[in-house]
């Protein structure tokens, strides 16, 4: 047998090397494919795995199959091609054996293939010979292309040590009473609940929670009792010490995810591929639009639905409409859609939250996938069909794919400008780097893109928990299902308003700490489901985000005091060990993650926010207090949902020539007011003063 | 079918292979582990350069660590001092680094400088500057393999630059030559990548490199406009086929691109001038003025510089610049030596002329390499004697500031290799063999010529073979005493805290090998620990004071000590001198301090200082230590006419209080008894008014 065998490069992630082998054997169509590895790809049945996982057997494996090898490394199959088939040519004619052994060359090879050199080879074909792989398998006749994967994932082995934990907090790790039921997608139910309760912010703690924190009670007893009791250490100063560490660590996750997004490249499709795509053969799709108070913004989405480039005939849009909200309903009626355009009037019940909303269209759902968008969101035109084919190309266990999002009036103020400048590090530097690095994806508000079958077995949306798309993207997970990301965006509206903006990020910020605290119900379950690493990232990504800004806050707060009062009890909670780290802390992160967000505009290429990203710490505090109005909601009014009102940007429009001449005068009335008003203060402090004087010299003369 | 010419190269390849038919190398105990190598280095060159390049700067370190040289100059000890007071000090902790130079390699000496052992020897310096030496080499391969696309440019480079016996020992001296040109190179190959690959993280990554080299050497400073400048000009040439396209667009393609020029310009310039603003927080912060370091009398050069740019002439101006490149260039050759120089001269016309790459490529190399020099000899220029040769001051000093040179004539010099590879094929190899010979001699010469001294070119040589230290006024200065100073402490130290002014004396310190947890100087300024406090009344502190004779010529820096003691007696009623060599004193707190200091307290000591006699006024300054006089009676007396007195009363001297007094003294008297009389202790003194200097008197 001659042979090709593809090694495929390390960081791929599942659907890039999908990718590939469906590239290579869309190529190489006359070949047998073999592959070694685990099974993952559905479409090719007909390759016969091994599973071997050392990088060096696998390859003498591969070898000894094929009499004739090129081990290529293969990041770009298109450029290897056009070399492969040159390759193949002179097989015929050439007693030739081009190899690779180990696989940590990638990098010398992909730089020699792009810049068409060969040299490698030579020095591949001695190794070989050495090896004398020739001389061991002399006939084989026919060309196989071996695959090699890279086995990624390992199943987590729980430590013995914890063993003991599952036996005293059983509740931790065992599933609980309401989880006996099967899931049903059902209207059985008022408030359309149909995961069980204890995955659910129905209650924001429960008794599992409770537990949880008992044990992390003890720990901090433990932790900050214990060096006071016995060597006198302030307490204060161990929670400070760990807030810093906690704080760097988060510096150098985030770091991590950034250097390994660089190198990830989304799902990217290209024109072609999308022309290829046969309309008669696509599925329905389904579009949720839960709407409430929206009128403004109707005719945008109803264009950019209809601009989308799917058949409309296997469209099914379902505007989710609440009952007293007559005004979107009327606005709906008048505008006389076609009838891919449903209504759904939701029934009076309470929640009244977004995530309700989707559950009761998922009952109503016709299409094969499924996607939402919000009210003021413009999808680009292709964007179904780029995630059909991202369904299409990766494994089965892929239950979302995620699009990416972005704002249209990044330009309107400075917030959106700044609010733009965080999403576009969010979800071009933050998620890519989730996505290489193989952590769990906490979901965007919209363009989502479902299977629905999928999402019918996971019980659809959380309808108490108001950041639903954090939770449903872990549960995701949870149930060993993967998200993926694909390179097409949806251009929404930001908040414009410094008092919506505050009101929004609350609301997320308590979703995420309801999502933290429901995945931390059974926390060693979590981790057993999840993995070490993903719970991990989990704590990280989810957990951590609502603590950060409060510690910026309260670590800025104390930075300023001692530079203004030089307190010295300040001084004293920071000792050298921890004053340095901190001051790294704030000086060097600070430093970078403003950085970063510099780098997440130039990524979006959007040049002209890089300047305006300088003042993300601005920012920065606004989140901190938007968390502390999250943590007291929480407390309060835990599943309030706080509606942001969409449409300035269109107000804003309107407000051009006379108006905004008209509101310079005002301002400029007001500004002239003011200063009279000061004028006139400033000469009654005078008279005041003078009056003083004159009684003091008289004073001073007696 | 066409053969591409993939195919037509894979065919020549394959018809060599078949030629060539090499026996293969049987399996066995010598050929398996040769095979290993041989396959590393084929499939791993960049780390193949690193390995090799280690291996010579370990070797050079452990040749120049036997010969004793890796602390001769003395910056070299300062560099090891500044990092070990981090670690090992009265009042430990970064604010240690100080604000005299950039504190990058002091940070980076960290991780080794607390064991005593590679402190005192200076290794602890030198294991970072090797590795950072490895780290320069790796990059130059790189940038020049890839820039020719040719690993036989790279690997010239690096044999050019591993030649130069004056990079040898700056592989190993603890000293920013080294490091900075690490800098320099990561920095100019990231640049370069950014420019071919378009990849805004490479560009990112300059610009951390150029952040750090600004915090490792001042003319690191330069690098960031010059980068800023290449990379605007980058942008605006994108879409434009020349520059001549460029130039007569510029307006419109400026317009056009500026959100992309401000976008990539600020994620460039954020981290690369953040050494350089950092730097001025931290004298900020630290000494309440950004430009501290500037105006301090550390700052590099100043005590020896004049400033040409005051001077109005142009000719003169234009003359100085002269002199400026002059000096630079033959600094250059010095340290590098002049066939390089001449070589890679050549290889710079080549590069300028080469078409094989565009014009923004060959400027990013370029640009960036000579920015140091082009900062140099601006400095040169500014302040004429930075640099100081034999040639035309006479002299030796900083004439290693040219080292950073070696970079970019290693680069130059690789491109003959790729004039091989084009027409000038004979040409190209007679002047490949020559270089090769030339870059083996400059070795060989180098460590072979001087049979004790293995340096040809350098200043250093200079140094160590004098074993000197620099003085600001070109007069060198025999430092062998000071290590006779450093044998006496070794010896007779017995403990107790030392007052010194550590500007100067820095090598002793490392030299006695005595922890800095016993040393207060002026980098103490804590609470508890504070130098200034120290230094007025020592004996309550320190069992023993090192400092400049007074008449000393060697004090390039401000010796405090000497300064405020030097010259009074007082300190003497507590400390022996135990050493003297009329360079440096040692003095120990002696058995009777106690005794004394308590008899000081009661009575008080009173010191006259500064005695001058002009125009029949005698004029001097009275100091009052130890104790607060309520009244003090002064009484001038004239031997030759003892009716002529002049009495004087002062009420309420504190301690440490001075005052400068002028008294008549009457015409005819040549010798005055000045008594000086407080609450309870007296003072005499006998003036002869014509052994005084004539000064005119101050107004009091």
């Amino acid at each position: 047998m001659n042979g090709i065998s593809f090694i495929i490069e390390k960081n791929l992630n599942e659907w890039e090397r999908a990718k590939v082998i469906d590239a290579i054997s869309s190529e190489f169509k006359k070949y047998e494919i073999f592959m070694f590895g685990r099974e993952r790809s559905k479409e090719n049945k007909s390759i016969k795995f091994l599973n071997i996982r050392n990088p060096r057997k696998r390859t003498r494996h591969a070898l000894k199959l094929c009499r004739y090898s090129i081990i290529c490394i293969v990041r770009n199959p298109k450029i290897l091609f056009s070399k492969i088939n040159a390759i193949l040519e002179l097989l015929d004619s050439n007693d030739l054996i081009i190899g690779e052994i180990e696989l940590e060359h990638h990098n010398f090879y992909t730089k020699h293939l792009t810049k068409q050199h060969i040299g490698f080879l030579l020095f591949s074909k001695k190794t070989l010979l050495k090896k004398g792989f020739l001389e061991n398998y002399p006939n084989f006749k026919n060309l196989k292309i071996g695959y090699a994967e890279i086995p990624l994932r390992e199943e987590l082995k729980i430590p013995k040590i914890f063993k003991p934990l599952n036996a005293i907090f059983s509740f931790l790790v065992y599933p609980h009473v309401s989880e006996k039921n099967e899931i049903k997608i059902s209207i059985d139910r008022d408030d359309y609940l149909y995961i069980p309760e204890i995955h659910s912010a129905k209650k924001t703690i429960t008794v599992e929670n409770l537990g949880f924190f008992f044990v992390l009670g003890i720990l901090c007893v433990a932790l900050f009792g214990g060096p006071w009791y016995f060597f006198g250490i302030n307490p204060l100063i161990i929670f400070i010490g760990l807030c810093i560490f906690f704080y760097l660590f988060s510096l150098f996750f985030k770091l991590d995810l950034v250097l390994n997004a660089l190198n990830y490249k989304p799902m990217r499709f290209s024109e072609e591929e999308i022309k290829r795509i046969d309309d008669s053969k696509l599925p329905t799709y389904t579009i949720l639009i839960p709407l409430y108070r929206e009128a403004e913004v109707l005719k945008q989405i109803v264009s950019a639905v209809q601009n989308l480039d799917w058949p409309k005939n296997k469209l099914d849009v379902k505007f989710l409409l609440e009952e007293d909200d007559s005004e979107t309903i009327n606005a709906i009626k008048k505008m006389r859609l076609p009838k891919y355009f449903e209504i759904i009037i939701l029934p009076n019940t309470y929640p009244k939250t977004k995530p309700k909303a989707l559950n009761v269209g998922l009952t109503k759902v016709r299409g094969k996938y499924l996607v939402l968008y919000d009210a003021e969101d413009i999808p680009e035109r292709d964007q179904l069909k780029k995630a059909y084919l991202a369904f299409k190309k990766i494994p089965e266990k892929y239950a979302c794919v995620q699009a990416k999002l972005n704002y249209y009036n990044k330009d309107q103020n400075i917030l959106t400008k700044l609010f733009t400048a965080e999403y576009s590090t969010w979800f071009d530097l933050y998620l890519p780097g989730l996505m290489a690095r193989n952590y769990p994806i906490p979901l965007g508000g919209t363009s989502n893109h479902f299977k629905v079958d999928v999402i019918k077995k996971l019980g659809g949306w959380d309808p108490y928990n108001v950041t639903e798309d954090c939770d449903l993207g872990m549960r995701i997970y949870r149930r060993g299902y993967d998200t993926g990301i694909i390179e097409s965006t949806t251009w929404e509206e930001a908040n414009s308003k410094l008092y919506g903006w505050i009101r929004q990020r609350s609301r997320w910020i308590k979703g995420y700490i309801q999502t933290t605290f429901v995945h931390l119900r059974h926390p060693i379950r979590s981790l057993r489901e999840l993995g070490f690493k993903k719970f991990f990232g989990f704590l990280f990504f989810v957990g951590a985000t609502p603590i950060i800004p409060v510690l910026n806050l309260v670590f800025w707060i104390l930075t300023i005091l001692w530079f203004t009062t030089k307190w010295l009890a300040i001084k004293a909670l920071f000792p050298p060990p921890i004053f340095y780290p901190g001051l790294f802390s704030l000086v060097v992160g600070n430093f970078i993650f403003v950085y970063l967000s510099l780098l997440g505009c130039v990524e979006r290429e959007f040049y002209n926010l890089v300047k305006w990203s300088l003042l993300s710490p601005l920012y920065w505090i606004l989140m901190g207090i938007a968390s502390i109005k999250a943590f007291i909601q929480l407390m309060k009014l835990p599943h309030f949902w706080e509606k942001t009102a969409h449409g300035f940007h269109l107000i804003e429009k309107k407000e051009t020539g006379l108006l905004r001449k008209i509101k310079i005068l005002k301002l400029a009335g007001l500004a002239k007011t003011g200063i009279l008003k000061l004028a006139k203060a400033y000469n009654r402090l005078d008279r005041y003063l003078e009056r003083k004087i004159a009684k003091l010299r008289k004073r001073f003369k007696k | 079918m066409k053969k591409t010419k993939f195919m037509r190269g894979l065919e020549h390849k394959i018809k060599n292979l078949k030629l060539k038919k090499t026996p293969r190398l049987k399996d066995s105990l010598i050929t398996k582990p040769i095979i290993k190598i041989r396959n590393f280095i084929y499939s791993h060159p960049d780390w193949s350069v690193f390995l090799f390049t280690l291996f010579i700067g370990i070797l050079s370190a452990n040749y120049f660590y036997h010969k004793g040289l890796i602390t001769a100059y003395g910056d070299a000890s300062s560099h090891l001092n500044i990092a070990r007071r981090v670690v090992d000090s009265l009042t430990p902790g970064f604010a240690q680094l100080g604000n005299s130079w950039l504190p990058f390699i002091h940070v980076s000496y960290l991780p080794f400088i607390w064991n005593d052992f590679l402190w005192y020897t200076g290794l602890a310096g030198t294991i970072p500057t090797v590795i950072y030496f490895a780290i320069a080499c790796t990059f130059l391969y790189k940038l020049t393999a890839e820039f020719w696309n040719d690993r036989k440019a790279g690997l010239l480079a690096v044999f050019v630059f591993i030649t130069i016996p004056s990079v040898l020992y700056f592989a190993v001296v603890p000293m920013f030559e080294m490091p900075f040109m690490m800098t320099v190179i990561l920095s100019t190959y990231f640049f370069y990548k950014y420019i071919e690959t378009n990849k805004y993280h490479f560009l990112a990554i300059a610009g951390f490199f150029t952040g750090l080299a600004g915090f490792t050497w001042y003319p690191g400073w330069a690098m960031p406009p010059v980068f800023l400048l290449i990379l605007i000009l980058k942008i605006l040439i994108e879409d434009k086929k020349t520059f001549s396209d460029l130039i007569k667009n510029f307006k419109q393609s400026l317009v056009e691109k500026w959100d992309k020029v401000e976008g990539f310009g600020l994620i460039y310039a954020i981290p690369a001038f953040s050494g350089i603003v950092g730097w001025l927080i931290w004298n900020w912060i630290l000494w309440g003025n950004p430009i501290d370091f500037l105006i301090n009398e550390w700052s590099a050069g100043v005590g020896s510089t004049t400033n040409v740019l005051a001077s109005t002439s142009l000719l003169e101006l234009i003359l100085t610049m002269g002199i400026a490149i002059e000096k630079y260039f033959i600094a250059s050759c010095h340290m590098v030596g002049v066939p390089l120089v001449i070589y890679s001269l050549i290889g710079f016309i080549f590069l300028i002329i080469c078409k094989q790459k565009s014009t923004i490529e060959k400027l990013s190399v370029i640009g960036l390499l000579s920015f140091s020099a082009i900062f140099l000899f601006v400095l040169i220029f500014v302040t004429v004697k930075y640099i100081v040769i034999p040639e035309l001051d006479n002299g030796w000093f900083n004439v290693r500031y040219a080292l950073p040179t070696a970079l970019f004539i290693a680069v130059f010099s690789s491109s003959l290799i790729v004039l091989i590879k084009n027409k000038f094929k004979f040409f190209g190899t007679i002047l490949l063999c020559i270089l090769i010979f030339f870059g083996l001699t400059n070795l060989t010469q180098g460590f072979l010529q001087n049979d004790q001294y293995p340096l040809r070119y350098p200043d250093a040589l200079y140094y160590i073979k004098n074993r000197l230290i620099e003085c600001p006024d070109l007069k060198y200065c025999n430092p062998n005493k000071k290590n006779l100073a450093a044998e006496f402490l070794r010896n007779n130290y017995d403990g107790g805290k030392i007052l010194l002014t550590i500007g100067d004396l820095n090598y002793l310190i490392r030299e006695s090998r005595i922890s800095f947890k016993e040393i207060i100087c002026e980098a103490n300024k804590g609470e508890k620990w504070n130098f200034y406090d120290v230094l007025k009344a020592p004996w309550n502190y320190t069992g023993w004071i090192i400092m400049h004779h007074p008449s000393s010529k060697n004090i390039v820096h401000l010796d405090y000590v000497t300064l405020r003691w030097g010259n009074s007696t007082l300190l003497f009623k507590f400390y022996d001198k135990v050493y003297d060599d009329g360079d440096i004193m040692i003095l120990r707190r002696n058995n009777q301090s106690l005794e004394n200091l308590s008899i000081y307290l009661k009575k008080g000591y009173f010191e006259i200082e500064n005695i001058t006699y002009f125009e029949n006024k005698l004029q001097f300054r009275l100091v009052n230590y130890l104790t607060v006089q309520p009244k003090i009676d002064i009484l001038l007396k004239c031997k030759e006419i003892p009716e002529a007195e002049f009495p004087l009363h002062i009420e309420n001297m504190t301690n440490e209080d001075s005052m400068v007094i002028t008294m008549p003294v009457v015409q005819g008297c040549k010798n005055l008894n000045l008594s000086v009389k407080g609450r309870w202790y007296e003072y005499e003194k006998t003036i002869n008014i014509t052994a005084l200097n004539l000064k005119k008197l101050k107004t009091n």
